[in-house]
Parts: structure tokens; C-alpha cells; sequence
């Protein structure tokens, strides 16, 4: 490290030596630190996960009751009434849609999990079912504009489609599909 | 002329299930010689599309038979589920069953 400098060597030159050298030794210690604050700006944009919840039940239509009262349990304050059920009414729908379309051919042991992450402004429904790939961007693409207002099925993807900001059925690593529906609200 | 009006009420979810239930019910009170179904929603608490889908065939096959079905006092779910899909227009819904008789039964 250093030495002391004693009076003696007060010179204008070696002052200015020494400024320089700890003007290195400055940046050598400050430069790591960027990538560390450029870290930190990345983590306080995420959002914070307030709580997240799972629930697993049977491919059993009656289901849908425990499905619900547990959703229910789970309301945060902050969340606008309207908002709720929305997500209430696409949670049910991607339940059924499990149930009645990717279980079709599955025994009623079949798992489905589902799970509710809520953030700061938003939360997350996902729901796991083990039925075959299902291309719903596909599925959503050649549905007509408009439901035939007397067609008596159907229906499930269309309304989940109008209540999430962001909807998505996609295959999982360990052969599965998850749905997730994402919706956003101002508390 | 006298119009038969029986009034129905289902609990709890509307789900197909539940609704297929329902359905026979209607076809029951029908059947018994009601003209006029009003199928009261008070105690219904949640509805999905699967049980619209039921409500709806039910709908056609009441109207086929030259009767009536109307449904009165939905909550702000089943509301909502009925203006996504469209189903204010295809079925007439009243605020209670009061509003029902002043509208249906008074005229």
C-alpha cells in the first residue's frame, strides 16, 4: 500500500504522482460496482411477487366448486370488484376447458394444477393439464368474429380471450400444457 | 286468455352439469302445462359457458314449443358472462321478479 509522505517530501511532483496513483486505484475499485448498479435498476424494475398460490383437483367437472371457493379465499383488497370476476369467470373457462377438452381421453385422476401469482398491478392464472399439444393461437385465429349468438357451445376460449390482457397455451418441458392468463388493474 | 307462469329456481353453480338439471326441471313444469317459465336467479351464484350453452338449447326448445322463458335477478357475474357472449339479447332478463310482473303479467 502506501506510505506515509513526510513533510520533507512535499513536492509539487510527487503530489501530483500520488494524486494519480489513487485516481487509479478510484477507478479500479468503482468499475466493478456498474455492472452491480446496472443489476440492482434490473431488480427494482421486475415486479415484485406478492404471493402465489397452487392448488391441484381431479379432472372431475364437479371440481369447479372447490376451484372457486378456493379462488376466493385468495381476493386482495386492492382489487376492483369487476376485475375479479372477470378472472373468476377465465379461471372457470380454462378449468373446463381442461377438463372437458385436453382430459377428454384421461381418467378422472388426472391431475390439473392450478396457480394464482398476484403482483403489485396485476396477477397470473396458470393452469397445467396433461393433454396432447393444442395450437390455441390457431384455435383462436379461424373462430369467427362474431359467436353465432345460438350456438350452444364454444364459447370457453372466446370469453377468456375478452377478459385477459395476455393469454397464452403453451407445452411445458415435462410434456404438459399451461394456460396462462395474465390480467392487469389499477388498485 | 290465462297464461300458466311457473317460476324456477336453481342454487348454487351453473355449470352443464348443473344446468342439464335445470333444463329437466323446465321441461318438467313445461310438461305440467306452464306457458310461461321465469327462471329466478337469486340464488345462483356463479355461472360458466358450459351451462350458457344448456340455458340456451333450453331457450330454443321452450320457444319451439310456443311457451316462454325469461329469467330475472342475475348477479354481477352471470351479468358479465351474459354481455361477453351476447346473451342480454338473446334472452330477456329482469331486474327481479317484480319487474317481471309488471312487465310480463300486467300486460
Amino acid at each position: 500500500m502506501t506510505q506515509r509522505l513526510d513533510l520533507m517530501d512535499l513536492q509539487p511532483s510527487l503530489l501530483q504522482q500520488e494524486a494519480e496513483r489513487i485516481n487509479r486505484e478510484r477507478s479500479q475499485l468503482v468499475n466493478p460496482l456498474q455492472p452491480i448498479k446496472n443489476l440492482v435498476l434490473k431488480i427494482k424494475k421486475t415486479k415484485p411477487i406478492i404471493q402465489s398460490f397452487q392448488l391441484q383437483v381431479n379432472t372431475d367437472l364437479s371440481a369447479l366448486a372447490q376451484v372457486l371457493f378456493w379462488f376466493d379465499q385468495l381476493r386482495q383488497p386492492s382489487i376492483p370488484n369487476t376485475i375479479w370476476l372477470g378472472c373468476k369467470t377465465a379461471l372457470a373457462e380454462g378449468f373446463d376447458n381442461a377438463v372437458c377438452h385436453a382430459h377428454q381421453q384421461l381418467p378422472p385422476e388426472t391431475p390439473i394444477d392450478i396457480e394464482v401469482t398476484f403482483f403489485t398491478q396485476s396477477l397470473e392464472i396458470r393452469i397445467w393439464d396433461s393433454g396432447s399439444a393444442f395450437d390455441l393461437e390457431a384455435h383462436l385465429q379461424q373462430l369467427p368474429e362474431e359467436i353465432d349468438e345460438t350456438a350452444e357451445s364454444g364459447r370457453g376460449v372466446k370469453i377468456m380471450q375478452q377478459i385477459a390482457d395476455y393469454l397464452s397455451y403453451t407445452r411445458t418441458p415435462d410434456n404438459r400444457n399451461c394456460l396462462l392468463i395474465i390480467k392487469s388493474y389499477s388498485p | 286468455m290465462n297464461f300458466i307462469v311457473k317460476i324456477v329456481h336453481p342454487s348454487g353453480i351453473l355449470n352443464g352439469v348443473s344446468t342439464n338439471k335445470l333444463r329437466r326441471e323446465i321441461s318438467d313444469v313445461i310438461d305440467k302445462g306452464a306457458d310461461i317459465v321465469l327462471v329466478d336467479f337469486q340464488d345462483v351464484t356463479f355461472m360458466n359457458s358450459s351451462g350458457l350453452g344448456v340455458l340456451i338449447s333450453t331457450l330454443r326448445v321452450v320457444q319451439a314449443g310456443g311457451n316462454q322463458l325469461f329469467i330475472c335477478s342475475l348477479n354481477e357475474q352471470v351479468k358479465m358472462i351474459f354481455e361477453l357472449t351476447k346473451m342480454n339479447c338473446v334472452f330477456k332478463t329482469f331486474a327481479n321478479r317484480e319487474e317481471f310482473e309488471q312487465k310480463v303479467l300486467i300486460n
